[in-house]
C-alpha cells in the first residue's frame, strides 16, 4: 500500500511505522483507511509541531503513541467504528454476504453429515422370506430339488444346434433331417435332467430359499437360481412335445407339455420374485401353446383329451395366480433399510453413496448426489413405499379391462405425493407392475383357452359339430367356467365358423374385430386363440 | 489524573459531544480543547478518541467533513449534528440527576435534582 499524503514525512520513522500498522489492522475499503491513515498522520503532526528540537519531539512522539495505545486494539476499534459508518447499502450488503457464506457453511456440514450416515440392518428380509415361503410339508415334497438336479444335469445345445433349439421352436415343419436329429441328439443327452424335470413337475409343492451373497444379506444382493435354464428345459420339453406329435406319439407329446405347464405353475408359487413368477408365464405360455397345437389334431382320442385337460385344470385347481408383490414390498423394505440411516431428523436420511452402490449394480444410474439433502426422510418414504404397494396389489387384482374401464393408465398417479421429487427414490425402486399384471391376465386367458378348446374338442368328438356358444358347453359340465377375456367384461368370444369355430380374446384395444389375429391387438386386431394360427408349425 | 476507563466510557461521549457543539473541531484540536476546558482534569485516551468518533458519527450524532484551508493541511473536522444536539440534551439532564444520585449517596453537597 502506498500512501501520497503530506506530512507522514515530518514524523520519525518509528511513528509512520506505527500509524501504518494500524491502519493495516483497519481493514476496510482503501478509500477509508487512507482517510484514517491522514487523519492519524494529522494528528500527530499537530502535536508535535510545536516541538523544538528532535529529542523532544521523539519523545512526545513515544508519549503519544503510548496514550494511543496497543496497536492491535486500536486497529480493531477503529475498524468496528468505521464499519458502523458505512452507509446502509454497504451493511445491507455485508449482511447478505454473511447469509450467504452461513448458507454455504451450514450446507457444507449438512452435506457431511449425509455423506457419513450409515444404515442400521435391523430385520433379515431374506431369511423373512424364505421362512414365509417355505410351506410345512416335508422337504420331499418339494419340487425344486428335482429342478436343481434338472438345472445342475442340463446340457447347453452347441453351435448350430443353439439356433436351431431358440430360433425354430414354432417353425418345426421346416427342419431338414439333419437339423432333426441335431436336436434329437440335444434332447437325448438330456434324458436324465428331463427326468428330474419331469418328476418334479408331479410335485404339489416348490420352494427355494435365497441364497445369500458373499457381499451382504441384502435381498438386492441375493443369488437366484439359474431359471433361465429352467426355462431352456422347459423349451426342451416343447421339442419333446412337437418330435413326439410328428411321431404320432400324442400322449407323449401332452403329457411333455403337461409337464412344462405345471412347472411354469410352481414358478408362480405364492411370495416368488417377479422374475419368477415371469419365467413361470413364458414357461406357461409354450406349455399352452404346444397344447392347442397338439388339439388340433384329429387323432386325439376322447380320453387322452379328457386327461389332458382335467390335469390341466388341476395345475391351476386353486385359480389361476395373479401377480403377488409381497416379495417386492419387503425387498423395498430392505432396500430402505440399506440406503437410508435409522432415527434422526424424519426418522432417518437417504444416503446417497449406499444409493449409488446399489443402483450401480442394477446398471441404473444413481439419483444425483445431493438427492439425498431434499428426499424425505425414512419414514415417509416407507409410509409412502407401503401406500404404493397396497395400491398396487388391489390395482392387481383388477383385468385390464377394469382398469380401462376406471381410466387408470399409471398407478404411480394414484399414490398421492408418489410423483414429487422429494419420493425419486420410492418411483425408482417400485417397478410398475402394470406389465407384470397384463402378463398375467394374458396368460390366464391362454390357460383358460387352452381348457375351452379342449373341451370343444372333446364335444365334436363325442357330439359331433361344435356348441353354438359357450354356455352350452359350460351347461353340460364340458368345462366349469367360461373363460373370462382380460379386455372385456365378458368371456373370451366364441363362434361357430362352418366345421371349425374361432375362439379370441378382442385384445388391447378393446375392440372386438371379428377374429383378426394381431398378437393381443394392441394396435388394433384380436388374440386368435383357435384355429392355431398357420405361423406355429 | 486517570481515571477508570470503565468511569470515563460512559461520559465520553457527552463531553464529546459538548465540546463540539461550540463549534467543529478535528481530532487533535478536540483533545486539547478537552483538556483546557476540564482544567485538565478529563483527558480523552488517544486511542479512544477515534473510534469515538466514528461510532458517534455512525449513529448520526455528529458528521465528518474534510477541509482545506489556505495554506495549511488537509483536516477532518467534525461537528455535531441535530440529532447529537438532541441526545446531547438528554444525556445533560441524566448526568446531573446520576451526579446528584451519587453526592447523596456520598455525603457530599451538591445541587439536588428531582429524579425521574
Amino acid at each position: 500500500m502506498k500512501y501520497n499524503f503530506s506530512g507522514i514525512e515530518n514524523l520519525p520513522e518509528f511513528v509512520g511505522e506505527y500509524i501504518k500498522s494500524v491502519v493495516k489492522r483497519v481493514g476496510n475499503t482503501r478509500r477509508v483507511r487512507r482517510e484514517v491513515f491522514q487523519e492519524l498522520v494529522d494528528h500527530f503532526n499537530d502535536a508535535l509541531g510545536k516541538c523544538t528540537d528532535g529529542k523532544e519531539k521523539e519523545n512526545l512522539a513515544r508519549e503519544l503513541i503510548e496514550g494511543f495505545g496497543d496497536v492491535k486494539l486500536l486497529g480493531v476499534l477503529i475498524k468496528r467504528g468505521k464499519k458502523r459508518c458505512r452507509p446502509w447499502w454497504k451493511k445491507a450488503m455485508a449482511r447478505c454476504m454473511q447469509g450467504v457464506v452461513g448458507v454455504i457453511v451450514l450446507f457444507v456440514l449438512y452435506t457431511l453429515w449425509f455423506v457419513s450416515g450409515e444404515p442400521k440392518i435391523t430385520v433379515n428380509y431374506r431369511e423373512k422370506l424364505n421362512q414365509l415361503s417355505r410351506p410345512t410339508v416335508p422337504e420331499e415334497l418339494n419340487a425344486w430339488n428335482n429342478y436343481k438336479n434338472a438345472i445342475a444335469l442340463y446340457v447347453e445345445p452347441k453351435g448350430e444346434t443353439e439356433d436351431l433349439v431358440h430360433k425354430k421352436l414354432y417353425d418345426f415343419n421346416s427342419l431338414s433331417d439333419k437339423e432333426k436329429q441335431a436336436i434329437q441328439n440335444w434332447i437325448e443327452a438330456n434324458e436324465t435332467a428331463w427326468k428330474e424335470f419331469v418328476a418334479g413337475s408331479k410335485k404339489t409343492f416348490c420352494w427355494f430359499g435365497l441364497a445369500k451373497s458373499k457381499e451382504s444379506d441384502a435381498i438386492i444382493d441375493v443369488i437366484l437360481p439359474p431359471l433361465h435354464k429352467l426355462r431352456f428345459i422347459a423349451k426342451m420339453g416343447i421339442w419333446r412335445a412337437k418330435i413326439a406329435r410328428s411321431n404320432g406319439d400324442l400322449e407323449a407329446a401332452l403329457d411333455s407339455s403337461l409337464s412344462v405347464i405345471r412347472v411354469g405353475k410352481h414358478l408362480q408359487r405364492k411370495n416368488s420374485t417377479l422374475i419368477e413368477q415371469l419365467v413361470g408365464i413364458s414357461i406357461n405360455s409354450h406349455g399352452s401353446g404346444e397344447m392347442l397345437i397338439i388339439a388340433s389334431s384329429d387323432k386325439l382320442n376322447p380320453a387322452q383329451i379328457i386327461k389332458a385337460q382335467e390335469e390341466l385344470e388341476m395345475a391351476y385347481s386353486e385359480g389361476y395366480p395373479l401377480a403377488d408383490l409381497t416379495f417386492e414390498s419387503y425387498a423395498f423394505l430392505d432396500i430402505v433399510q440399506y440406503c437410508f440411516t435409522d432415527g434422526g431428523p424424519g426418522g432417518g436420511h437417504l444416503i446417497p453413496a449406499k444409493v449409488n452402490s446399489i443402483f450401480s449394480k442394477g446398471g441404473v444410474r444413481s439419483v444425483v448426489p445431493f438427492g439425498g439433502l431434499f428426499h424425505a426422510g425414512r419414514k415417509e418414504t416407507v409410509i409412502m413405499g407401503k401406500k404404493y404397494y397396497a395400491k398396487a396389489t388391489d390395482l392387481a387384482k383388477l383385468s385390464p379391462y377394469e382398469l380401462h374401464e376406471e381410466g387408470i393408465k399409471d398407478w404411480a398417479d394414484y399414490v398421492e405425493g408418489l410423483d414429487s421429487s422429494r419420493f425419486a427414490f420410492v418411483k425408482i425402486i417400485t417397478p410398475s407392475f402394470r406389465t407384470m399384471s397384463k402378463l398375467t391376465y394374458q396368460s390366464r386367458a391362454l390357460h383358460e383357452a387352452t381348457v375351452t378348446v379342449l373341451a370343444l374338442r372333446r364335444w365334436r368328438l363325442e357330439r359331433g359339430g361344435y356348441p353354438e356358444n359357450l354356455q352350452e358347453l359350460l351347461e353340460s359340465g364340458y368345462i366349469k367356467s367360461l373363460p373370462s377375456d382380460p379386455y372385456s367384461d365378458g368371456p373370451l368370444k366364441y363362434e361357430k365358423r362352418g366345421d371349425d369355430f374361432i375362439l379370441y380374446s378382442i385384445g388391447a384395444d378393446f375392440v372386438d374385430d371379428g377374429g383378426q389375429e394381431s398378437n393381443w391387438g394392441k394396435d388394433g386386431g384380436d388374440k386368435v386363440f383357435w384355429p392355431v394360427t398357420p405361423k406355429k408349425d | 489524573m486517570k481515571f477508570e476507563r470503565e468511569l470515563l466510557k460512559g461520559i465520553a461521549p457527552m463531553v464529546v459531544l459538548e465540546i463540539l457543539s461550540r463549534g467543529a473541531m478535528y481530532g487533535y484540536e478536540l483533545t486539547e480543547a478537552l483538556s483546557q476546558r476540564s482544567g485538565e482534569i478529563l483527558t480523552l485516551g488517544r486511542g479512544t478518541l477515534y473510534p469515538l468518533l466514528y461510532n458517534l458519527e455512525a449513529k448520526g450524532l455528529v458528521a465528518a467533513e474534510w477541509e482545506e484551508n489556505p495554506g495549511k493541511r488537509k483536516r477532518r473536522y467534525y461537528s455535531i449534528t441535530g440529532r447529537g444536539e438532541e441526545y446531547l440534551s438528554r444525556q445533560k439532564q441524566q448526568w446531573q440527576q446520576l451526579r446528584s444520585g451519587v453526592d447523596l449517596v456520598l455525603g457530599m453537597p451538591g445541587p439536588t435534582v428531582a429524579m425521574g
